[in-house]
């Protein structure tokens, strides 16, 4: 084969493949190094809200369920007995998914909660994540339906008291199963 | 040394690229909610910058140019992959600020158009200091109407409260707001230029067509030089 | 339902342009004439339902199961570089009509942000393959609303005598805050008609 046509065609090719390796490896190694810290740091943060929304609680151990039957992502019962946290998401505004962890203590009684709602506008939809809105669900046991949805935010809120009341049904059943 | 400085100052004043060049504001207009958004998204385009400009400086002799635009395309991506990894791992909070403008960097006109226009074509060096000053040029920028954003729009400053709640403009934080300052900041630069006994007509870099970069503006600019 | 709510946020109330911030450049630069901008519509809307469509594909197929998200970025770019020039082959090969109107604004499309924003967004928002494509094509659509009616913004721009050092871009940008105000009016009007 001639130098011209190596330089044509075999040369962009080579050189365009060599980059495409070196760069592959680079950024699998980096991500072997940060992947872990990520992980880490996200199930650190789970841990700060578990705790948040169950006042004085400390360790926590997950509960074995059927958490696509009962509508929630992941429950958990607190070492000491003081009571449950049920974490489950809704599709909000937009198609953006709105996730609320909800602290309930062993009478089935609302102590805490928290939404996370990065998902939904700004300003608007992200009202139903505030503790103006929030601290409504506080106290109330059994079935969320006493808590309006908020006017102009109606999905996000929404999202936030199915995720609510998902989380009192699946409650009632962890602890109807002991 | 004296030359290298130069190279510094061109990319910070002269040839700024936000203002003068009028690139990259898609981020700009984004990111300059607040302060600490805009400082995070300015050091993620210097990183981004100097190491891109650095490595196509380096394989400029390598790459057949037949193939060098998905050639720098690649080095970029991985830089800002790199950026995107590590912030996600040791800055959450800040990383989930920027969202999607981070990974956006890739398409940000103003580093595919240094490689291009710059880092291909000089040394090492050279190419270092040009994506510093380039990239020090948009922080200032950004940074700057962050700050004015920030403080006016929702009456506080990294957080911290400056201005009591109920005296804010709202609007500022909102799109409309960041539309109104980037075009006030460009106009009071026309009027300081002006005054100077500069012309100066603020244009989108290359129409606004990043991809028609190397190209177009490169002729244009040794046509206008001869 | 879920698809006209998909439809109807991304045109009106997160317009790319105009709320979101994404293809700015595009926008600012190719506003001017009005033939332009039909042009660079189509060829938006196009590639950027495609690209959302190819992309899942290639997320769901290939990444997922090889643990490759971490190249996400990497490879949707490099993914819609090499869909933008297919697109122009086959389109310049079959097609001439169609490549006579909208050739010319292809090459310029790989770098606009609104394209691998929307490719992204897709992957984070956890969208399925018509949602995928749906959000592409509305994405694309707002993107066509706004450069339009910026373009009569322009024209009508042309005529004003604004002070001089607000001559060119500034007032542009100026106008473009009013046009972005002007969709604020639609925020929660979704709700109410999806809800």
């Amino acid at each position: 084969m001639s130098r011209e046509a190596f330089n044509e065609y075999i040369k962009p090719f080579v050189v365009l493949v060599c980059i495409c390796l070196v760069v592959s490896f680079l950024l699998a190694f980096t991500n072997s190094v940060t992947a872990p810290i990520i992980a880490e740091n996200a199930r650190l943060e789970a841990i700060r809200t578990r705790q948040k929304v169950l006042p004085g609680s400390l360790d926590f151990e997950e509960i074995d369920c059927d958490t696509q039957a009962l509508d929630i992502d992941s429950a958990y019962r607190e070492t000491n007995g003081m009571g449950y946290v049920i974490t489950s998401s809704h599709v909000g505004y937009g198609g953006g998914e709105v996730t609320v962890t909800v602290g309930i203590d062993n009478d089935g009684k609302v102590v805490g909660i928290s939404a996370d709602v990065s998902s939904q506008t700004k300003g608007i939809g992200s009202k139903a994540g505030e503790s103006s809105y929030l601290d409504k669900y506080m106290g109330i046991s059994g079935s969320a339906d006493g808590v309006d949805t908020i006017a102009t935010a109606t999905r996000s809120s929404t999202a936030v008291r199915q995720s609510v009341t998902a989380a009192l049904n699946a409650f009632n059943t962890i602890k109807g199963g002991n | 040394m004296k030359e290298k400085m130069k190279i510094l100052l061109n990319g910070m004043f002269k040839e700024n690229p936000v203002l003068i060049l009028a690139l990259g504001c898609c981020s700009v207009l984004a990111v300059s909610v607040s302060v600490s958004g805009g400082l995070g998204m300015g050091a993620a385009l210097t990183f981004v910058l100097v190491c891109s400009n650095v490595v196509i400086s380096l394989l400029r002799n390598i790459i057949p140019s037949k193939v060098r635009i998905p050639c720098y395309i690649v080095v970029i991506a991985t830089f800002v992959t790199l950026v995107e990894m590590l912030m996600e791992a040791y800055l959450k909070s800040l990383y989930d600020s920027l969202g999607v403008f981070l990974s956006l960097i890739v398409v940000n006109c103003i580093v595919l158009g240094r490689a291009e226009m710059f880092a291909s074509k000089r040394g090492v060096a050279d190419s270092f200091f040009d994506g510093l000053g380039m990239g020090i040029g948009y922080t200032m920028v950004i940074t700057g109407m962050s700050v004015i954003r920030e403080l006016f729009g929702s009456g506080t400053l990294l957080g911290y409260r400056i201005i009591p709640e109920g005296y804010q403009l709202g609007i500022l934080t909102q799109a409309p707001g960041g539309f109104f300052l980037f075009g006030c900041a460009m106009a009071i630069l026309v009027a300081a230029m002006a005054k100077k006994g500069k012309k100066f007509e603020p244009k989108m870099g290359c129409d606004g067509n990043c991809a028609a970069c190397h190209s177009n503006c490169d002729d244009r600019k040794e046509a206008e030089a001869k | 339902m879920k698809y006209m709510l998909i439809l109807f946020t991304l045109v009106f109330t997160e317009n790319y342009v105009l709320v979101q911030f994404l293809g700015i450049c595009p926008f600012l630069g190719v506003s001017q004439k009005f033939s332009s901008c039909i042009g660079m519509s189509g060829a938006v809307i196009f590639v950027m339902t495609l690209a959302s469509a190819v992309t899942w594909g290639i997320y769901q197929a290939l990444m997922i199961p090889f643990g490759l998200e971490f190249m996400r970025t990497i490879i949707f770019i490099l993914v819609i570089a090499a869909l933008v020039q297919l697109v122009e082959i086959t389109l310049k090969k079959f097609m001439p009509p169609l490549y006579k109107a909208l050739g010319v604004y292809l090459p310029l499309i790989t770098t606009n942000c609104a394209v691998l924003a929307v490719t992204i967004l897709n992957i984070d928002k956890s969208y399925g393959f018509l949602e995928s494509c749906v959000s592409g094509f509305s994405a694309g659509l707002g993107f066509s609303l706004a450069l339009i009616l910026f373009c009569g913004v322009r024209k009508s721009l042309e005529r004003a005598h604004p002070p001089k050092c607000f001559e060119g871009l500034p007032i542009s940008l100026i106008a473009a805050a009013f046009t972005s105000m002007t969709f604020m009016g639609f925020t929660g009007m979704a709700e109410n008609m999806f809800g």
